[in-house]
């Protein structure tokens, strides 16, 4: 006997990002954030019945589509990562040189870029994505002197000098 | 969009992944962040050594009641606070520590005793 083989593709979902783009992902993939997987499951978009051509939208108000984008690719290289238990993170030593190799290229893109991923790793809730940008930027920190901080980042120095020398005298006791 | 554009919690996310040594020179790059390291109470900004706790008794008494709030809430340094507190023992002033602050001290500091570890007690002793 030969039985027939049912061949179910994935299920789609679709995200539509604030300048109006409008992404097909697997739900698969996409379960990563936990703000579009709660929508999903609130307004009952699991129901095999609704075919994705009928499927409405979940509209990213505060995503961008170049934003988007990046975060769905970063959500498929992640999809077999297993599920974080965000207690055990807690406990969990501050590293920053354990960032997966992939993420590390995946995130060596201009600054703008990089905070507006992680906007969007936020309002996503995709702690993942979240913890490995952040430790990118703080990696970017660690070693500096504040000039070299500030020129790194763009940032305009608004102490004054009395004002730094104050500062540097409230820090000085904690280098022993 | 910068570094210091972004929201506090985000702020809060990438210097809780940034050390100690980091957090003093984030101190220093612009009233943002430095306003906004110093509130960031879970990250322990303050490294005090009994030295700088002796030589701070002759500050005057409400700023050192500011600094052993700021160590206590940062529920990091128990061991420096205690030896603080037998400093200020020793030097006779406690009598100027207002007397309902120094019960708010004492009752954060048996609320952080209760949430350490017997490894963390350990650790810290061995200071």
């Amino acid at each position: 006997f030969l039985f027939p083989i049912k061949m179910t593709s994935p299920r789609m979902i679709k995200l539509t990002s604030n300048d109006d783009k409008t992404f097909e992902v697997e739900r698969d993939v996409i379960k990563q954030s936990v703000t579009v997987n709660t929508l999903i499951t609130d307004l009952n978009m699991d129901d095999e019945d609704v075919s994705v051509e009928n499927q409405m939208a979940i509209p990213l108000p505060n995503v961008d589509a170049a934003t988007l984008e990046m975060v769905i690719t970063w959500c498929k290289q992640h999809r077999e990562d297993p599920p974080r238990n965000e207690e055990e993170e807690e406990k969990k030593e501050k590293r920053t040189d354990d960032i997966p190799e992939w993420d590390k290229t995946f995130l060596d893109v201009e600054q703008s870029v990089l905070f507006a991923l992680i906007l969007a790793a936020n309002y996503m809730d995709i702690k993942g994505l979240l913890d490995n940008c952040c430790k990118t930027v703080a990696n970017m920190i660690k070693g500096k002197t504040p000039d070299e901080i500030r020129k790194h980042f763009n940032i305009k120095n608004d102490f004054t000098p009395e004002e730094e020398e104050q500062i540097r005298k409230e820090n000085a006791w904690c280098e022993d | 969009l910068n570094l210091i554009d972004l929201p506090r919690e985000m702020v809060d996310a990438i210097i809780s992944f940034a050390d100690k040594k980091s957090l003093f020179e984030l101190r220093e790059v612009c009233h943002a962040t430095k306003q906004h390291v110093d509130s960031s109470a879970k990250n322990p900004t303050r490294k005090p050594s009994v030295g700088f706790m002796i030589k701070e008794l002759k500050e005057p008494i409400d700023d050192v009641l500011f600094e052993l709030t700021l160590w206590v809430e940062c529920k990091i340094f128990l061991i420096p606070v205690m030896r603080y507190f037998k400093s200020l023992s020793y030097m006779g002033r406690y009598a100027e520590l207002p007397k309902e602050k120094l019960m708010d001290l004492i009752d954060l500091m048996a609320e952080m005793l209760r949430g350490c570890s017997v490894n963390y007690l350990l650790i810290s002793f061995e200071q």
